[in-house]
């Protein structure tokens, strides 16, 4: 059986093969609000004091989920604060946008699930927070690296031919990110 | 299936226009805050959406640099989509350098400029620099 390819470019309407079918531009719009979350949370991630996230990160602290994990917020995160906030916006920042436009959408998309998975081990166990929201980040964010959703309505469409056509390593560490 | 350069060009054309569109509003929202001082006023507010903030200079150079990628996509002029995209990357930096530096926050941006400055900059530069190379590597078979 050929494999299936995952570019999402099948199509529901035989007049047109090369446009979108409807499911993948379902998922690309999944990415796209994705992206817009990790951005619309950039607005209390603001330096100088980063206070707001040092609150919510001493949740892990406080509300503890996982031992090793709150020890490490405890002893090495809490402590040199200010470098992880800067970490923090910019990372988001970066993911937010990535996601929001689809460039390199897998690699970003594996960033964004382990970064709800260290948002989840912090606070689940706080008051008035629902775990789920957390569980179901991580699964979107791997729903949109399996489904390579950059690739319809993202730069990852542009991209991803480029790469094909060329040789070496580097292109093809890039064709998995795309 | 479209040529790579056709869409090159509709993808610098739309994230041109959406770009506008988002500096229309900005502008909107911000029409009776102070120019180029904060605090700006946030798109969709009301509807708890929190999206970017902006002063009417912020919007106004968000529409600038949008309508170049709108030109470069009309006029298949790569490369002045990459100028736009240059304009956003500088934007995303802008506040970053200022709460670095401890002084006022000339656009009124937030946080969350800083991601959507970055994700215009890479759809409108990104696509100005495939032009390029496809460019380059067709000059280069020719010879």
């Amino acid at each position: 059986m050929p494999r299936t390819d995952r570019s999402t470019s099948s199509s529901d309407r035989p007049d047109r093969p090369d446009r979108p079918d409807a499911n993948t531009r379902i998922l690309a719009g999944f990415r796209i609000l994705l992206g817009a979350l990790w951005i619309s949370n950039l607005g209390w991630k603001e330096p100088p004091e980063f206070g707001a996230l040092k609150n919510f990160t001493s949740l892990a602290v406080s509300h503890p989920v996982w031992s090793p994990y709150s020890s490490l917020v405890e002893n090495v995160i809490l402590p040199n604060f200010t470098p992880f906030g800067w970490f923090t916006l910019l990372a988001e920042a970066a993911l937010g946008a990535f996601l929001l436009i689809g460039l390199g959408t897998r690699f970003w998309a594996l960033v964004g699930a382990a970064m709800s998975v260290a948002i989840t081990l912090s606070v689940i166990k706080a008051p008035h927070e629902w775990p789920w929201a957390y569980y179901l980040m991580i699964g979107a964010h791997l729903a949109v690296f399996a489904s390579a959703a950059g690739r319809t309505w993202g730069l990852d469409g542009l991209v991803r031919p480029v790469l094909e056509s060329r040789q070496g390593r580097v292109a093809k560490l890039l064709r998995k990110a795309v | 299936m479209d040529e790579l350069p056709d869409r090159i060009a509709r993808t610098q054309l739309t994230v041109g226009v959406v770009a506008v569109i988002v500096g229309l509003l900005g502008y909107w929202v911000s029409r009776d805050a102070a120019f180029s001082a904060g605090p700006g006023a946030i798109i969709f507010e009301d509807v708890e959406l929190r999206t970017t903030s902006y002063n009417r200079l912020g919007a106004l150079l968000t529409i600038g640099f949008g309508a170049m990628g709108i030109v470069a996509g009309t006029t298949r002029m790569a490369m002045l989509g990459l100028i736009g995209g240059v304009g956003f990357g500088l934007l995303a930096l802008q506040p970053l350098l200022q709460w670095r530096s401890g002084t006022e926050n000339l656009l009124a941006a937030s946080g969350r400029n800083i991601g959507w400055s970055l994700a215009m900059a890479l759809g409108l530069a990104v696509p100005a620099l495939l032009a390029r190379a496809i460019t380059a590597r067709s000059d280069k078979i020719d010879a």
